[in-house]
This record gives structure tokens, C-alpha cells and sequence, in this order.
């Protein structure tokens, strides 16, 4: 039953037994009334009316009366008889009224004996009435007389038995209605005490069946606790139909919803766990993969971590490598992995589990493991593994290593999922790491040929000074063997004793002359230069005559020096001081420095003058050019001098000669340089004693040709120097041939041997030449015969530095200015160096520099720049203009010296 | 003549050729103690070579021969072997960025070692005193210059240098930022320049070989340019870790411009001061 129904009922019942308590209570009501009206109205009605018929039935005796008496009178009469009806009406309607209620009740039995008294009475009425009308008085008084009054009385009676029975029905009626109602009360009373019984027991009922329901929902609901497991939820087992019912289902259902729900949930979470499981697995390989540049380190990281990690108690790890044009898999990184253990170390595709596994890119599972496959081994014991998976590691599909795992329980599903995203990932790292590998080999590689190439190309300037160097090698291995030549010789140097005095003292002659000359050049340079620039006339403040003066100052002052360069240039020979710098000679150079030096000279002297070269000669040949260029100038000068007319040939061709003395004991190639003249020729006994010092063919010729006569005998001595030797052929009247033999290469025992025996001294070894005398010869060469312009504004300057350098034989040119330089550059071509000043009026130091830069044939020309102060800026100004060095002001002469030879080493 | 040995040097087997190296080399080293096993192998086997063309010998093992009973061609090949190009101030820019970089840095130290490796015939020691006496350091500086050749330290020791190269020298002064005159430094004597003595009044020249010895001070400044390149691998790894060991914090390794210290894994001790010149500071 529904709870609303129980309420209904339990309510409705409530209402059933007001309305039923009300019923009765009216029921009851209205039987009280109904007995009481009885009473009242019945009964009353009845005595009313019994007493108004007997009222009226006695007055009718009362006119009966008044005759007797004799009191009737005549007067009256009238009235009396209408009085006497009026009675007669009104008990006739009395009794009418009685007779109806009558019918009703059987109380009035005695009412037709009334009416009949009561008709006879109406007769005896009616007699009278008639009598008294018809005046009869008299017998109306007898006739009244006669009829007495006994009908009266009797009526009375019947009346008042009437009266006394309704009273007693009254009685009845009075204790009838009292006796209804106690029976009511009683009634009611006992029906509102069942009522409210029942009322309370139905209430009881269907409260107790509602809360009884509530109550157990309640206690089951507050039974589940968020601590508690909702895997289990508790249900409600009320199975009644009602709302609670309803309740208890949709609760139970909701329970089976939560349970079902928070099932899934936990499969859910363990997925999720598994899965987060599996990512931080992979999160913590990333990081393991990070930073990795070797596999076989990567492979032991890699395989340390994950056997652990998923339970396994062995694992190897095999790397796909090429060898030999074959792939092999070789396994580079083992964990727990047992010496023992049978595995080899490297399978090839397809062989065993690990080769298969590499060649089908498959994963291979080996559950249960054969006995006795391998055994997992700790200090304790041993134990034979379950489960083998072999996993492959691919990168793009191809294979490119293998792990193995043993493990002695299962491999769960996350685990081989792990295993399908890791060894995804580490494909995809060793992939990297390989090709990173390769990279940094290749970078090695190249690192290492770059850094070959470098040792190659030192090894390359190394050969290249090696093979510069050669020659002077050679040199020193001649003097070495000269040495022992020397030591061999000793005795025969011992006998030669007294020709070395002599020539000796030849040798201090030599070295007086030398002193005597550069005491004399330095003066002789200062008037040289202040001639030239009185000869210049540059203020123009001279007389034409005063300039021609300076003019003849300065040329013979030239002279001057000539001979003085020419005793020095001997004495040096003499002396041994003179040192061959044996070089590359192009002899087309020779040819034109001849043709620039002697074609002007010819032109003025009109002669003809031509330079004849075979067509086979070599290109170059190996001697000291500055000796070959002053034995040719000598030569040539002295066949222009004394050549008045006609014409003047060089000749330069490769003949076959008998070297001269004892060391020429065979046939060599020799050059032969040839001057040819037209001029006077020498005659036979003279031709020998030309070639001595301060001789020349005639006394007289001094006087008319000039010259100090020392030309030939130094070109002579240079000849020697060089190895070689000069012939002459000369018919007087005829001219004159001067040839020059040189070996095409110097031959530098031979040069040792000249150079010895010219150099006198008290060496004790060849190999041991006292270094200051050395350092001197070559300053001395290297300084000598070079021409350097000094281009400055201050004479005080020019002065200074012109003395200087002519001191160490140098030829200067100056000039005043940029402009002056420049054509002073332009002018002599053979200029070796040049000193620029910076500070100058018209055209400074750095635009000087710039211009001669832009000259080609002046790109590599030594040029020092004079700087004022140390000044970095300047210095960087200087460079920047085109400066090779440069030196600060005032100059240190020292170190000028060293600066120049530097520059001038070519 | 020449023809005839190429032709034979060819027809050489590579596989003895190789053998008879290393047995050339096992012999100098266990003989004189000089160690080339570790040299680079295409620049011993060139020079091996010119040592046997110049000796008149037609097999390695014949110079072996020679080498084992004859000093003095074992000098010989010593010189071979240890190729010493160099020049006064070479590579300009190095020595630029050496007053620019790593002389400035060193300014405030109270004191300096500095460490030439290989020093060859000493111009790289007398380029880096006249750098440090214009940066007004040379007084607080020393120097120690080493190389595995005693005659080239000799050499070294004398500060004279061939006329022939000094034009190049000027201008490779003038490039690596000269502020003063190069004159100011030498004289010159006969066909060679001399340098001013007090340049290396604060040097010490001596034998050290890279490839047997130990490290011997902490150098705020290793030197050691074009020669690691003559090493193979495994040397040039040993030598820069002996670098390492003798380099305190904050020094300076100065390499060739073909020399890297990225071959190795101290490449991570060190910053790059110049990456161009191979100037590597030393980090930790």
C-alpha cells in the first residue's frame, strides 16, 4: 500500500468517525425531539381539547340551570340560546379535534360514548332552544326541570378519565425519552471510545510501517563514509511498494551507478598510472639520452637503467656495425651479463634469436625460457630465468641495434609498452648519436687533414730554405775539404813563407791606401755635395762664371773621388777584404744595364757602340753580379776612352777554355765577354804591364786621357776573384780586345782558393774566420756600390747622413723635396733605397710615398721614412703611405746602418 | 739519380714501409730516447725518406742501421723530424691579439710565467719579449722557452737571425702593432741581425720533450703554435692534457691557427679569448 493511501485511509477514517459520532449524536437529537413534540404537542393538544369540551358541555347547562332557578328572564333568553350554541360549536369542534387525534391513538375509546352523550345532550339542547323560541316559557322551565344534570356528571368522568390517561402517557412518553437518552449517551460514548481505538491503532500502524523504512534508508545512507571503499556500497533492502520503495531502489541503483562508476574509475586510474608510469619512464631515458656523443656509452647507460627498471635480471645490448662490408651485432654493453655465459659476442643478421630478431625487425619472446638457457647469478645462488625478450631497435624501419632481456617473472603489458615507445625513441637517438658520430669524425678528419696540410706546407718552407740554404751547404763542405787541402798543404804554405811576407807588406800598402782613402772620401763628400748645390744655384744669387767654378769643383771633385773609390776598390782586393757574393746572373740584365750606362756616352762621343750576345747562351749564370757589372764598366770605360772614332763592341759568348794555372787542368764551358775597340791599340811589350797598378801603356797617356791606371789591374783582380781571367789581343793602331773568361758557375773551391790566397792573415782555419773582420767585409759590400736618395728640406740633415753613408761607400743623390725626389728617382733608375723625410715644404713625406706606390716599377723599392718623433700615429701614417720601415729623428747612425742593410739584403 | 729513388720510394710496400717506421722510430726511442712514435705518420714517412735520399741509402731499415751506429746522423734526422718554420711575429694577428686581448688581461699580476712550447731557433720567444717590453711587462715576466732540438735552442739562446728574413720580419712587426721602431732591437752584423740581449734576460732556454716529459712549473701562458700538428691524436690529446696540468686558472693556451683543443674533451675547462688566433683561457 502507497504511503499516500495510508494517510488517506488513516485520515479518512478519522472523518468516517466524526461524521458517524455526528449522525448518531443527531439520530438521537431528533428521537428526543420527536418523543418530547409527542408529549408537548400530542398530549397537550389533548387536554387542551378535552378541557375545552367539557367547559363548553357545561356551559350548555348553565341557560337549564338559570330556568330552574326561575332567574330566567325573558330578555336573556335571546342571548342564552346563542350562547348555548356557541358551547354547542365549540365542543362539536373540540370533539371533532379529539376524534382526529384519536384515529391516531387508541387512547380515546371512550370518545364515541362522549359523542353520543354529547349527541343526546345536542337533542335536549335543541328542545329547550325550540321551546324557549316558541316562548314557551313554562314548559321550557319544566321541560328544563325534568331533564337534570346527569349527563353531566357522566361526561365530566369520561373527560376526566380522558385527561388522567393522556397524563400517564405523558409519564411514559416523560421516562421514555429519558431512558433514549442515557441509551444515546451510552451509545455515543462507547462509539467515540472505539473510534478513537481504532483511529490510534490504524495511526500507529502506518506511521510505524512509514518511519520504520526511513529509518533503514537513513542508517544504510549514513552507513557510507567518503573513507570507506565505495568499491562495496551497501544496499537497502526495503521491498515494500511504496515511495520508500521507490527510494530504496533508486538509492540501490544509484549505489550499483557509483560502484560501477568508481570501477571504472579505477581501471581508468591504473591505466592512467600505467600510462604515467610509462611516460616518466620515457621522460627519465630522455634524459638519460640527452648529451650522449658515444653509442657504446649510451648502450651501457641504457641498458643499466632499463634491465632494472622492468624487472629483468639480465639484459645485453647489441649494436648494429658494419665491418668488413658486413653487418654484424655486436654487443657493446651487457648488464649482469656473465662471463661464462655462452653468448657470443657478435651475431650476423638472421643468426640465433638476436640475429633473427635484427632481420625480421620483430619482437621475439621467449616464455618459458629452456632450461639451462642462462642463469641468472648473484652472490647467493643462481636461478634459471622465465621470460626472454629479445626487442629490436629501429630507426625508419631499419634495424639498428638489439637488447635483450631475462627476466624471472613476466613482462606486464605496460612494460612491453614501454618497451614499444622506448625502443622507438632509442632508435631514433642512436640514430642521432651515430650520425653525430660520424659528424665529429668527419670533423676529426678534416681537423687533421687541415692540420697535415699546415705541416705540409711548413714542411714545404722548410724543403724551400733547405734547398736556399743548399748552396751555402755546399760552400761549407768545399771549405771543409779545402781545409783538409790547407792541412795537406801546410808544408807547402810554410815554404811559401817568404813570398807571403811580401806580400805582406803589399798588404799593408794595400791597407794604408784603403785607410788613406776613406779619411779622404768624407771630406771630399761634403764638398762634393755643397758644390752641387752652389752648382744648382738655387738662390740664384751667382754669377754664370761663379757656377761654372762650382761646376768644374764638382767634376773634378768627382775625379777625385773616382781614383779614390779605385785605390780603395784595389786595396781591397789586395787586402782579401773583398768577398764574392755569388748570385743569379741574367746576362740580359747585363746587357741592358751596358746599353743604358755606354749608349749615351757613345752618342756624345759619337761611336758606335753595340752589345753582341749569342743566341745558345745560358739565361743565367752563377756569379757575383756587382764584381761582373765593374770588371765590364772598367773595361768598357777604358775602351771609350781611348777610342776616338769608329765603334766599340761587346761580344758575350760560351767558348771551351783551358782554365789558366795549375788548378785549370781541364776543359770547361766558359763565358767570354768581350770589349772590342777601334782605338789605339797598346803595344806588345806593354800589354803585360797595363794590368799593374798605376801603369798604363804610355807616360804620357796620364796627360791626355786621364784616369788613374788602376782600372785594369782591379778588373784584373776581379776576374780572379770570380774565377776567372782576362786575355788581351791588341795591334797598336789597330785597337784593342779585352776578354773576360768566367766559369758559368762559380766554383766556389776554386773562389776559396783565390780568395786565400789573395787574403794573407794569420787565420789558422778557413772555417774559422774571425767574425768582426767577416762582419766588416760584408758590411762593407753589402753597403758599398749601393745608391740610396735622401729626399729632406734640411741640409744640416743631408749633410750629416750624406758623409755617413759615403763613409761606407755608398753613392747618395739628394733632393730637396717630394718633387725633386721623384725625379731624382725617375732619373736613376738603379736607386736601392731611398731616406724620405717627412716634414717638407711643396710635397711632404706620405704623399711623396703615395705617388712613387703607384709607380709599378717602384712598388717593392725600400723607402725608410724619417720620422720626427716616436709618434705611433705618424708611424701608422708612414705605413699606411707606403713606409717598408721607419726611423725617428734624430738618427742613430747605428742603427741607420743596420736599418740599410736590412733593406738592402736582396 | 733522384728519379731512380722516387721510383723506389714508391714501389715500396706500404705494409713493410710501415713496419720498418716503426721499428725506425721503436730503435731512436730506445736508443736516444727521442720519442716519434706518436709523430704523424705521413710527415715522418716523407721525411724518413729525404733522410735516406740525402744519405744515399735505399731502405728504411738501412738508415736504421745507420742512425743506431752513427750520432751524427741521427742528428740529422732529428732535424728532419722536428720541423722548425717560424718566423719573428708570424701571423701578425696572433700576436695582435696577444697585446690586445691577453697581454691587458695580465696587466695588474705581480708576476708572469709564460711557457713557450717548441720554441725551434727562438723567434717566437724574442717576437713575444719586444711584445712584452712595449706593454711594459717584460721586466716582471719570465719566460721559459723549450724545445725537444738542443742545437735549436742554442740557436735560439744567441737572439741572431738571418739579414734574408728581417724585411718580412719588419713588416710583420709593423702588422702585429709595433709602437716602437724595429730597428730599435737589433744590429746587424755581417748577414745577420742581433738582437738586444736584455730582451731575454728573463728566459730560460732548455730541453724539454713533449711527447716523454712531465709537466715542470704553472705558466699563466702556454705558448705552443704549429706543433701539436705534427702529433697524432693520441700525443696531441697527452700534450694538451699536459698543458692543462701546467696552465693555472685563468692562464692562457696560445695554439696555431690550424690547432684546435676541441679534439678533446678539456674543450669544456677552457673559453675561446680569440677564436681566430686559438687563444683558449682556461675556465677550471
Amino acid at each position: 500500500m502507497k504511503l499516500r493511501t495510508k494517510i488517506y485511509l488513516c485520515f479518512g477514517f478519522l472523518v468516517f468517525m466524526i461524521l458517524f459520532l455526528s449522525a448518531t449524536a443527531i439520530n438521537i437529537t431528533g428521537k428526543l425531539k420527536n418523543n418530547m413534540d409527542q408529549m408537548v404537542v400530542q398530549r397537550y393538544e389533548v387536554v387542551r381539547l378535552a378541557n375545552i369540551f367539557r367547559y363548553e358541555f357545561s356551559n350548555t347547562y348553565i341557560p337549564f340551570q338559570e330556568l330552574r332557578l326561575m332567574d330566567f328572564r325573558q330578555s336573556n333568553v335571546q342571548e342564552r340560546l346563542r350562547q348555548i350554541d356557541l358551547s354547542r360549536e365549540k365542543a362539536i369542534l373540540a370533539l371533532e379535534a379529539l376524534e382526529k387525534i384519536s384515529n391516531e391513538e387508541h387512547f380515546l375509546d371512550v370518545l364515541p360514548e362522549l359523542k353520543l352523550k354529547f349527541n343526546d345532550r345536542i337533542q335536549v339542547v335543541k328542545k329547550l332552544h325550540d321551546l324557549l323560541e316558541s316562548g314557551q316559557m313554562a314548559e321550557a322551565i319544566d321541560y328544563a326541570a325534568r331533564t337534570g344534570t346527569g349527563s353531566r356528571e357522566q361526561v365530566n368522568e369520561m373527560v376526566n378519565g380522558i385527561l388522567a390517561s393522556q397524563e400517564n402517557l405523558m409519564k411514559d412518553t416523560l421516562a421514555s425519552s429519558e431512558k433514549l437518552y442515557r441509551q444515546a449517551t451510552w451509545t455515543f460514548l462507547v462509539i467515540s471510545m472505539l473510534g478513537i481505538i481504532l483511529f490510534m491503532g490504524i495511526a500507529i500502524i502506518v506511521f510505524r510501517s512509514i518511519t520504520v523504512n526511513i529509518n533503514k534508508l537513513t542508517k544504510v545512507m549514513s552507513n557510507i563514509s567518503y573513507q570507506d571503499s565505495i568499491e562495496n556500497l551497501p544496499r537497502v533492502s526495503i521491498n515494500s511498494n511504496d515511495e520508500l520503495g521507490d527510494i530504496a531502489s533508486a538509492f540501490n541503483k544509484m549505489a550499483g551507478v557509483l560502484e560501477e562508476q568508481y570501477n571504472h574509475e579505477k581501471i581508468y586510474n591504473q591505466s592512467m598510472q600505467e600510462q604515467s608510469w610509462v611516460k616518466s619512464t620515457i621522460a627519465e631515458f630522455s634524459m638519460l639520452y640527452h648529451g650522449h656523443k658515444d653509442l657504446k656509452n649510451f648502450g651501457e647507460q641504457l641498458i643499466k637503467k632499463l634491465t632494472p627498471l622492468v624487472g629483468a635480471s639480465y639484459g645485453a645490448f647489441y649494436l648494429l656495425e658494419e665491418q668488413e662490408g658486413q653487418n654484424y651485432l655486436n654487443r657493446i654493453a651487457t648488464y649482469a651479463f656473465d662471463g661464462k655465459a655462452v653468448a657470443s659476442q657478435h651475431f650476423r643478421l638472421g643468426e640465433g634469436l638476436v640475429g633473427e630478431c635484427a632481420l625480421e625487425n620483430r619482437l621475439i619472446l621467449l616464455s618459458p625460457a629452456p632450461d639451462n638457457y642462462i642463469r641468472i647469478i648473484s652472490g647467493l645462488g643462481s636461478a634459471q630465468p622465465k621470460y626472454i625478450i629479445v626487442l629490436p631497435v629501429a630507426f625508419d624501419g631499419q634495424v639498428v641495434a638489439v637488447i635483450e632481456l631475462a627476466s624471472l617473472s613476466e613482462f606486464s603489458p605496460v612494460q612491453r609498452e614501454l618497451f614499444g615507445h622506448l625502443l622507438d625513441y632509442t632508435g631514433i637517438v642512436i640514430n642521432r648519436i651515430s650520425n653525430q658520430m660520424k659528424v665529429e669524425k668527419l670533423l676529426a678528419e678534416s681537423q687533421s687533414l687541415t692540420e697535415e696540410l699546415q705541416a705540409q706546407s711548413e714542411e714545404l718552407q722548410l724543403q724551400q730554405e733547405e734547398l736556399r740554404t743548399s748552396s751555402e751547404k755546399l760552400e761549407e763542405q768545399y771549405k771543409d775539404s779545402q781545409l783538409k787541402t790547407a792541412e795537406l798543404e801546410q808544408i807547402k804554405i810554410s815554404l811559401e813563407e817568404q813570398a807571403r811576407q811580401l806580400e805582406l807588406s803589399s798588404r799593408y800598402k794595400s791597407e794604408f791606401l784603403s785607410n788613406m782613402s776613406h779619411e779622404l772620401r768624407t771630406p771630399l763628400n761634403s764638398q762634393l755635395v755643397l758644390a752641387q748645390i752652389l752648382s744648382e744655384n738655387a738662390d740664384g744669387n751667382l754669377t754664370a762664371k761663379q757656377v761654372e767654378y762650382a761646376k768644374t769643383i764638382l767634376s773634378s771633385g768627382q775625379d777625385l773621388l773616382n781614383i779614390i773609390n779605385d785605390i780603395l776598390d784595389l786595396a781591397k782586393v789586395e787586402s782579401g777584404k773583398m768577398q764574392v757574393d755569388a748570385g743569379e746572373v741574367s746576362l740580359q740584365n747585363i746587357k741592358k744595364f751596358v746599353e743604358q750606362n755606354y749608349l749615351p756616352i757613345a752618342k756624345e762621343k759619337g761611336i758606335k757602340f753595340s752589345v753582341l750576345m749569342d743566341r745558345d747562351l745560358p739565361e743565367i749564370i752563377y756569379t757575383d753580379e756587382t764584381k761582373l757589372k765593374q770588371i765590364i764598366k772598367n773595361l768598357l770605360s777604358n775602351a771609350f776612352k781611348f777610342t776616338e772614332w769608329g765603334k766599340v763592341l761587346l761580344q758575350i759568348k760560351e767558348v771551351s777554355r783551358l782554365a789558366p794555372g795549375d788548378k785549370g787542368s781541364f776543359i770547361a764551358p766558359m763565358l767570354a765577354i768581350s770589349v772590342k775597340d777601334t782605338g789605339v791599340g797598346i803595344p806588345k811589350e806593354k800589354q803585360q804591364v797595363i794590368f799593374e797598378e798605376f801603369q798604363q801603356a804610355d807616360g804620357s797617356t796620364n796627360r791626355k786621357y786621364g784616369g788613374t791606371g788602376l782600372g785594369l789591374s782591379i778588373s784584373r783582380k776581379l776576374a780572379e776573384l770570380l774565377g776567372g781571367f782576362i786575355e788581351l789581343i791588341s795591334q797598336p793602331g789597330e785597337g784593342s780586345t779585352f776578354t773576360l773568361y768566367l766559369p758559368l758557375e762559380i766554383n766556389s773551391a776554386l773562389l776559396e782558393t783565390a780568395v786565400s790566397e789573395m787574403a794573407v792573415g794569420d787565420r789558422p782555419s778557413a772555417s774559422n774566420i774571425d767574425e768582426a773582420t767577416a762582419v766588416e767585409e760584408h758590411e762593407q759590400e753589402l753597403l758599398a756600390g749601393s745608391k740610396i736618395l735622401i729626399v729632406d728640406d734640411d741640409m744640416r740633415n743631408v749633410f750629416a747622413l750624406t758623409a755617413a753613408l759615403e763613409n761606407n761607400g755608398i753613392e747618395t743623390l739628394f733632393a730637396e723635396n717630394g718633387r725633386a725626389g721623384i725625379e731624382a728617382l725617375q732619373a736613376n733608375p738603379d736607386i736601392d733605397l731611398v731616406l724620405m723625410d717627412m716634414m717638407m715644404p711643396e710635397m711632404d713625406g706620405y704623399e711623396t710615398m703615395r705617388v712613387i706606390r703607384q709607380m709599378p716599377e717602384y712598388e717593392t723599392l725600400p723607402i725608410i721614412a724619417l720620422t720626427a718623433k716616436a709618434m705611433k700615429f705618424d708611424r701608422e701614417k708612414c705605413i699606411n703611405a707606403g713606409a717598408s720601415d721607419y726611423i725617428s729623428k734624430p738618427v742613430d747612425l747605428e742603427k741607420l746602418f743596420s736599418l740599410i742593410q736590412v733593406w738592402l739584403y736582396k | 739519380m733522384q728519379d731512380i729513388k722516387e721510383t723506389k720510394e714508391h714501389n715500396y710496400d706500404e705494409r713493410l714501409e710501415k713496419i720498418e717506421i716503426n721499428l725506425l722510430l721503436e730503435g731512436i726511442y730506445q736508443h736516444y730516447g727521442y720519442d716519434f712514435r706518436n709523430y704523424v705518420y705521413p710527415t715522418i714517412r716523407r721525411r724518413t725518406w729525404q733522410r735516406i735520399r740525402a744519405e744515399n741509402l735505399s731502405t728504411i731499415s738501412g738508415l736504421l742501421e745507420r742512425i743506431l751506429h752513427n750520432k751524427r746522423v741521427m742528428k740529422l734526422l732529428m732535424q728532419d723530424y722536428c720541423i722548425s718554420v717560424t718566423e719573428m711575429f708570424r701571423d701578425a694577428g696572433f700576436f695582435l691579439a696577444i697585446r690586445k686581448k691577453l697581454l691587458p688581461l695580465l696587466k695588474n699580476r705581480a708576476a708572469l710565467r709564460i711557457w713557450h712550447a717548441g720554441c725551434a731557433t727562438g723567434e717566437e720567444v724574442f717576437s713575444m719579449a719586444i711584445l712584452l717590453f712595449e706593454e711594459g711587462l717584460l721586466e716582471k715576466t719570465f719566460i721559459y722557452a723549450t724545445d725537444i732540438n738542443e742545437d735549436m735552442l742554442q740557436k735560439a739562446k744567441l737572439g741572431i737571425f738571418p739579414l734574408a728574413k728581417m724585411q718580412v720580419f719588419t713588416s710583420n712587426y709593423i702588422k702585429a702593432g709595433g709602437v716602437r721602431a724595429f730597428s730599435d732591437y737589433y744590429k746587424v752584423s755581417g748577414k745577420n741581425a742581433v738582437f738586444e740581449p736584455f730582451l731575454i734576460k728573463n728566459a730560460l732556454f732548455s730541453q724539454h720533450n713533449l711527447a716523454t716529459d712531465h709537466s715542470f712549473h704553472e705558466f699563466d701562458v702556454i705558448i705552443c703554435r704549429n706543433v701539436l700538428i705534427y702529433f697524432n691524436q693520441y700525443l696531441q690529446r697527452q700534450v694538451l692534457k699536459l698543458f692543462h696540468e701546467s696552465l693555472s686558472i685563468h692562464g692562457v693556451l696560445c695554439l696555431g691557427n690550424k690547432e684546435t683543443i676541441h679534439s678533446t674533451d678539456l674543450a669544456s675547462c677552457y673559453d675561446e679569448l680569440d677564436k681566430k688566433e686559438k687563444l683558449y683561457r682556461r675556465i677550471i
